[in-house]
């Protein structure tokens, strides 16, 4: 009698761990699958909206763009800068891209040293650093600003401030572009990709 | 009646003739489906070895290859300025921003290709030219004249390097402005293998022509002229 009892709960308990083993294979498993699905979801979209930015530029904004009809694109950093470029390439002739420099008020980092052949403009958060001869050696007649993405208009006010105010350039031979802008941007460039509602995660900081 | 029977009788009959044949159809449609495969297999290889061979780099590959194979040179290097010799090239200049503690400044010049100098619309008057090949670089004169650069630490920044002759001629630029030789250093984001190659690199050892994310032109030696961005 006991050796059947113990018998029977041996193999109760042999019972109730196959089934422990096997639930946690299959919660394992399942987290590996959902892991593996979310980052190639994450994935596309990512690729999704670099590629959508990048048919926007070569598309709708290099039409936009050429019936302007600029002979420089201004940009104040690399991220802007390359979107300029994308454009640039969709023009004949060729418009110049020119990159200026931007670095925040109270980073937390200090940028090491500063050339001297730049203006500065204080837009809301940003020093922004422009070539001080954008408007002579550069030839620039009709200059097109170009920003990856807009979120308050700060810098675009910035630019427009210098370049009619300071500078007189007429008004009609300076435009400002953003490939993506919030929609509560002012003020809101006069070229825009797409108008957004919220904060878009960029695809350069899908590592950050 | 005689019609109903008639037709029920005939539908037995191809129900029938379908039940014996079907299994030599199947056969036979497994046959035909078979050899349109393997032929359409043959041709694409076929077609493979033929044409060259590209690489479409996507940006995220590339954001991975700075986090992995750059961060690590870039942090020790630790330069003052980042030299770029275009636009494209400068949004990896901001990448590796991230991985450094001190803000370097980074400085974007412009580069065309001889038959697209003659369609550049804005003067040259801002830049000194350098003409590598049947390209031509630019640098920004108002920051290379009047600094001093004996005491930074410059790094060259191309995204593309299949030669490797821009790379050169830029540091010999920027020594013939005063930066010393020791404290400039050259960064090739993809590099070819038999191209001069640069002190730091990110994907290096490339023989096929690749197609950069933002450009969607095919860089490289294969074809008989490269293309614009193409070092």
């Amino acid at each position: 009698m006991s050796n059947s009892g113990n018998l029977s709960m041996w193999s109760g308990l042999w019972n109730v761990a196959q089934v422990v083993v096997a639930a946690m294979g299959a919660f394992v498993t399942a987290g590996v699958a959902v892991t593996s699905l979310r980052s190639a979801v994450d994935e596309w979209r990512e690729r999704r909206q670099f590629d959508d930015m990048r048919a926007l530029c070569r598309g709708r904004l290099a039409s936009r763009v050429r019936s302007f009809e600029p002979n420089v694109l201004f940009a104040w950093d690399g991220r802007g800068g390359v979107w300029a470029e994308i454009i640039a390439d969709a023009l004949k002739p060729r418009p110049r891209v020119v990159v200026g420099l931007r670095l925040k008020h109270e980073g937390p980092k200090a940028a090491t040293k500063l050339f001297a052949g730049y203006n500065v403009l204080r837009a809301r958060d940003w020093n922004l650093y422009i070539p001080k001869t954008l408007f002579d050696d550069f030839g620039a007649k009709r200059v097109l600003f170009v920003d990856d993405y807009v979120m308050t208009g700060s810098t675009i006010r910035a630019f427009i401030d210098y370049a009619v105010r300071e500078k007189h350039i007429p008004g009609e031979n300076v435009s400002t572009l953003a490939v993506l802008a919030l929609r509560k941007a002012s003020p809101a460039p006069m070229i825009v990709g797409s108008s957004l509602r919220r904060e878009p995660e960029l695809p350069y900081m899908v590592l950050r | 009646m005689y019609w109903i029977s008639r037709l029920n009788s005939g539908m037995a009959n191809l129900l029938d003739w379908f039940a014996r044949s079907f299994p030599i159809w199947l056969v036979l449609g497994f046959k035909i489906v078979g050899v349109l495969y393997s032929l359409w297999v043959i041709r694409n290889q076929v077609h493979g070895l033929l044409t060259p061979k590209v690489h479409l780099f996507g940006f995220r590959e590339l954001l991975r290859v700075c986090d992995q194979k750059l961060r690590i040179p870039v942090q020790r290097f630790e330069p003052d300025v980042i030299y770029c010799l275009d636009a494209y090239c400068a949004v990896w200049a901001e990448v590796l921003l991230d991985y450094l503690t001190r803000r370097p400044v980074i400085v974007v010049g412009d580069r065309a290709q001889g038959a697209t100098l003659d369609d550049t619309a804005a003067s040259n008057d801002a830049y000194d030219t350098v003409d590598v090949g049947n390209w031509s670089l630019f640098f920004p004169r108002n920051v290379f004249s009047g600094a001093n650069f004996a005491q930074d630490k410059i790094l060259v920044l191309s995204d593309c390097v299949t030669r490797g002759d821009m790379l050169t001629a830029a540091v010999e630029y920027l020594r013939s402005k005063g930066a010393s030789s020791e404290r400039i250093t050259t960064l090739g984001l993809t590099v070819w293998g038999h191209a001069h190659q640069p002190a730091i690199v990110g994907v290096g050892g490339l023989s096929l022509d690749i197609v950069l994310p933002y450009t969607g032109r095919r860089n490289g030696l294969l074809r008989s002229t490269y293309e614009a961005t193409g070092e």
